[in-house]
C-alpha cells in the first residue's frame, strides 16, 4: 500500500521534477560549464591540435604544424567556420585575429615554405610565445574566461597578472553592481516598511485595496514601466515641464541617463517585492506582544524598537532578499534610464551573449555573479538575525 | 475597613457607536482582594479588563487606579501587570529576557534585574530555565513564565486575562492554586477574567457575574453559588434545575409556589417577587435527597429516566413537577442499590435549598 503510494506521489511530482531538471538544472550546468570550457580549437583544428600536443614548447614548431595551421583555418574558413577560432585566439591577445587573417590571405601566394613565409609575412610567426599560446587554446579547460572577469589574465609564461588598465573593466561593474543593488535594497526596505505596517493595520476592506495597488505594477511588464519613465524623465518630460511652469528651475533638470532615474525605475520596479514578505510577517505579528510591552512599562519607541521591530525583521530580510537578488540581475533598466556609468554586470553578460558572442566570458561572469551573490546572501544570513527567520517564532 | 484600589463609575463602552459592550459599569475593587469578572464570551469581562490595562478607551464614565483617574494614562504608565489568554511572550527573547524587560523600562541596574528575575523565577518554580526561549517550553512552563514576568515589576495591580485557558485540566487546576497562593503571599491586587466558574469560585474572593455588558451579580463565591440574584446568575454557575410556576403566597422569606403541573413547592423568595407572577425555582441537584430518607416539605415521587455514573458519584435524570430533565446528584450516603431506570424514588429538599426568581423572557 505504501510502497503504492509513494509510487503515485514520485509519479505527480515527476513532470515538475523534469521541468526543473531541464529548465534549471541544465541551462545552468551548461552555462557553468562553458565559463572553463575550451573547445574551439580542439574541435575546428584537431590536427594543429594534435600536432601541438608533441610540440616541446621550446624551440619553433615544425613545418608541418604551421602548413596545418593554415590548412584547417582555411577549411574552416570556408566552412564559415573559424570565427570561434579567431575570437578565441584574439581574446587570448588582442591583435593575433588580424595576423591571422593576413597570413590566411598571404598563405595562398607562398611559393616554398609556409613557415618561412608567414615568419617573413609577420615575425610574430617566428616568436614561440605565439605558439604558445595557440597551444594553451587547445583545451580542454581553461582558466582565462575566469581570470578575465576579475580583471587578470595569464601572462606570456602562464603566470597569472592583472590585465592592462584599459581592458580592466570588471571588478568596477562588479563593485557598481553591488553597490546600485545594495542602494535599491536599502531604499526599497525604507520605503516599504511604513506602507507593509500600515497596510498590516488597516481594516480587511483597505487592506485588499491597499494590496491591490501593490499589485497593479505587476499588471505591465518591466519594459513598458520603464518605458514609462524613460517618458516622465526626458529633458521635454512632463516632470521637467512641470518644474518650469511652476518656476521652480528655469532649465530643465537632467534626469534621463543619471544614477537617479536607475534607482528610481528600479526601486517602482522592485518595491512590490519588499512590501509583500513584510506585509504577511507583520500581518502575523499578534497585537498582544505591543500590549504586553505597553503594560509592561514601555513607551510607543520603545515597543518599537525592542519588540515589533526585531519581530518583523524576519519580513525585512525576506524583502531585502528578493530585492537584492532581482536587482543584481537588472540591465533593462539601466540600459534605458542610465547613463553609460550606471550600466551594471547583466548588461555586459547579455552583451557578451548577444552581441559579441564570446559565451565563455558571458558564462564566467554570470557564474562569478552568482557566487558573489551568494557570498553576500550567506554573510546576510549569519549577521543579521532575523535571516534565520526559523528562530523567531512569530 | 474600605480601601479601593480600583473604581469603575459609570463606565461604557461601544466600539462602533451602534452595539453597547459594557452598560454603566460600576465596580469597586478593594486592595488585596482577588476579584474574577465571570461571564460568557461577549459579556463584556474581556471588555472591561481592556479598559482597566488601557489598550480600550472608555465611550464613558471614568475609572480610578488609586485615586487617579486612569482616562487618559496610557497603557505604559499604568504599572498594571498583565497576563495574556495566549501568554504573549515575546519570543525573540529568552525567558530571563522577557523577565528582564519591565525592569529595564525603569531603568533598573543589571545587578538589582538580575536578583529580581532570580526571585521571580523561583516564585514560579522555574529557577533554572532563565536562558530558554518561550517556544522551547511547555504550555504550562509559558504560562508561568507571563505569570512571573507580570509580577517582576511588583505592580499594585495584576490582570489576568484567561490565563489558563490553554493549559489541559489537570494542570489547570495545579495552577489555579499556584496563582492562589502566590496572591496570598504577595498581597497584590488580582482582577481575573474567565469564563469557567469553577475557577472563578476557586479563587476568588469575589466574583463579578457579567451578562450582556452588565454585573448580574457581584458577590463572594458562595454567595453567588448559595443565592444566585437572578436565573442568569443561578444558571451559569453550577447545574441547576429549573422548574417554571407562579407564586402562590409568600412571607418576607419563603413562598410557596405552584409548577406547571399544579405541584406545590415551597422555596426561598427574592426580594420583590410578587404573589401571582411568574417565577422559576432554581435548585442545586446536590441539594436533592433521594431514597428512603428523602422525607421534609418538598417531598414528591419521581421516575428515574436515566442514571448516569460519574465514578464519585450517579447523576439521575428524573420526570419531576412536569420536567423530563429534573437532574438529581446522589452521592455514598444514599442507598443506590434500588435505583434502576423506570422505577419510582422518594425524592425530597429542604425549603431553604430551592429558590424562586424572577422569570426572565429569554428563557
Amino acid at each position: 500500500m505504501v510502497t503504492k503510494r509513494n509510487l503515485l506521489a514520485a509519479a505527480l511530482i515527476a513532470p515538475l521534477l523534469l521541468l526543473v531538471l531541464v529548465s534549471f538544472i541544465v541551462p545552468l550546468g551548461a552555462t557553468l560549464y562553458r565559463a572553463v570550457e575550451d573547445a574551439e580549437i580542439p574541435t575546428i583544428l584537431p590536427q594543429t591540435t594534435a600536432l601541438l600536443k608533441q610540440w616541446d614548447g621550446e624551440a619553433l614548431p615544425s613545418e608541418q604544424v604551421y602548413r596545418s595551421l593554415i590548412t584547417e583555418l582555411r577549411d574552416a574558413q570556408e566552412q564559415q567556420k573559424a570565427g570561434p577560432v579567431l575570437n578565441r585566439l584574439n581574446f587570448e591577445e588582442t591583435g593575433l585575429r588580424s595576423m591571422l587573417l593576413q597570413g590566411l590571405r598571404a598563405s595562398g601566394r607562398f611559393a616554398g615554405s609556409t613557415k618561412e613565409g608567414l615568419i617573413a609575412l609577420n615575425p610574430r610567426w617566428g616568436d614561440p610565445q605565439f605558439w604558445g599560446l595557440v597551444k594553451r587554446s587547445t583545451g580542454p579547460w581553461t582558466p582565462l574566461y575566469f581570470l578575465r572577469s576579475v580583471d587578470l589574465k595569464l601572462g606570456p609564461d602562464g603566470a597569472v597578472v592583472p590585465t592592462a588598465e584599459e581592458e580592466a573593466v570588471f571588478i568596477k561593474l562588479f563593485l557598481r553592481t553591488f553597490e546600485i543593488s545594495l542602494t535599491v535594497t536599502l531604499i526599497c526596505a525604507v520605503l516599504a516598511y511604513p506602507i507593509a505596517y500600515t497596510l498590516s493595520i488597516l481594516p480587511q476592506v483597505w487592506t485588499n485595496i491597499g494590496i491591490m495597488l501593490v499589485l497593479i505594477p505587476f499588471w505591465t511588464s518591466i519594459l513598458v514601466r520603464t518605458t514609462a519613465w524613460f517618458i516622465i524623465l526626458q529633458r521635454e518630460g512632463p516632470i521637467n515641464a512641470l518644474l518650469i511652469s511652476l518656476h521652480l528651475v528655469d532649465q530643465p533638470v537632467t534626469m534621463i541617463f543619471t544614477r537617479f532615474a536607475v534607482y528610481l525605475a528600479m526601486v517602482h520596479v522592485l518595491l512590490p517585492f519588499a512590501i509583500l514578505p513584510l506585509y504577511s510577517v507583520m500581518k502575523g505579528i499578534k497585537p498582544d506582544y505591543m500590549r504586553a510591552a505597553a503594560s509592561l512599562g514601555a513607551p510607543g519607541w520603545r515597543r518599537f524598537l525592542r519588540i515589533y521591530l526585531p519581530l518583523s525583521m524576519p519580513g525585512v530580510a525576506a524583502g531585502a532578499m528578493m530585492v537584492f537578488m532581482l536587482s543584481v540581475g537588472f540591465y533593462i533598466t539601466p540600459a534605458l534610464v542610465g547613463g553609460s556609468g550606471d550600466q551594471m554586470i547583466s548588461y555586459f553578460i547579455a552583451f557578451f551573449t548577444n552581441t559579441s558572442v564570446n559565451w565563455g566570458i558571458a558564462a564566467a561572469l554570470a557564474a562569478l555573479l552568482m557566487g558573489m551573490t551568494g557570498v553576500l546572501v550567506a554573510i546576510a544570513w549569519l549577521l543579521v538575525p532575523g535571516f534565520r527567520a526559523g528562530g523567531v517564532r512569530v | 475597613m474600605s480601601d479601593p484600589i480600583v473604581v469603575f463609575d459609570q463606565i461604557t463602552k461601544s466600539y462602533d457607536g451602534i452595539t453597547t459592550v459594557v452598560h454603566g459599569l460600576d465596580l469597586t475593587i478593594e486592595r488585596g482582594e482577588f476579584v474574577t469578572l465571570l461571564g460568557p464570551s461577549g459579556s463584556g469581562k474581556t471588555t472591561t479588563l481592556m479598559m482597566l490595562a488601557g489598550f480600550e478607551d472608555p465611550s464613558g464614565g471614568t475609572i480610578s487606579l488609586d485615586g487617579r483617574l486612569l482616562n487618559h494614562v496610557p497603557a505604559h504608565q499604568r504599572g498594571i501587570g498583565v497576563v495574556f489568554q495566549n501568554y504573549a511572550l515575546f519570543p525573540h527573547m529568552s525567558v530571563a529576557g522577557n523577565l528582564s524587560f519591565p525592569l529595564e523600562m525603569q531603568g533598573m541596574g543589571r545587578a538589582e534585574r538580575e536578583q529580581r528575575i532570580k526571585a521571580a523565577l523561583d516564585m514560579v518554580k522555574l529557577g533554572p530555565l532563565g536562558e530558554r526561549k518561550p517556544s522551547e517550553l511547555s504550555g504550562g512552563q509559558q504560562q508561568r513564565v507571563a505569570l512571573a514576568r507580570a509580577l517582576v515589576f511588583q505592580p499594585k495591580l495584576v490582570l489576568m486575562d484567561e490565563p489558563l485557558g490553554a493549559l489541559d485540566k489537570q494542570l489547570r487546576e495545579h495552577m489555579q492554586i499556584e496563582i492562589k497562593h502566590i496572591h496570598e503571599q504577595l498581597g497584590v491586587t488580582v482582577v481575573y477574567v474567565t469564563h469557567d466558574q469553577s475557577e472563578a469560585l476557586t479563587m476568588s474572593d469575589r466574583v463579578a457575574v457579567f451578562n450582556q455588558g452588565r454585573i448580574q451579580q457581584l458577590d463572594s463565591p458562595a454567595t453567588i453559588y448559595e443565592e444566585p440574584a437572578n436565573a442568569f446568575v443561578a444558571s451559569f454557575i453550577g447545574e441547576n434545575n429549573r422548574l417554571a410556576g407562579t407564586i402562590v403566597s409568600r412571607d418576607a422569606r419563603y413562598c410557596r409556589m405552584m409548577l406547571a403541573d399544579g405541584t406545590p413547592i415551597e422555596a426561598r423568595v427574592a426580594g420583590d417577587l410578587a404573589v401571582g407572577s411568574k417565577a422559576v425555582l432554581s435548585l442545586r441537584p446536590e441539594r436533592v435527597m433521594v431514597g428512603a430518607g428523602a422525607t421534609g416539605t418538598n417531598a414528591f415521587q419521581a421516575r428515574i429516566e436515566e442514571l448516569i455514573y460519574f465514578g464519585d458519584h450517579t447523576r439521575l435524570r428524573l420526570s419531576l413537577g412536569g420536567s423530563s430533565a429534573f437532574m438529581a446528584r446522589t452521592s455514598f450516603k444514599d442507598s443506590l442499590s434500588d435505583l434502576q431506570r423506570g422505577a419510582s424514588v422518594p425524592v425530597s429538599w429542604s425549603r431553604e435549598c430551592g429558590r424562586a426568581l424572577p422569570f426572565m423572557e429569554q428563557e
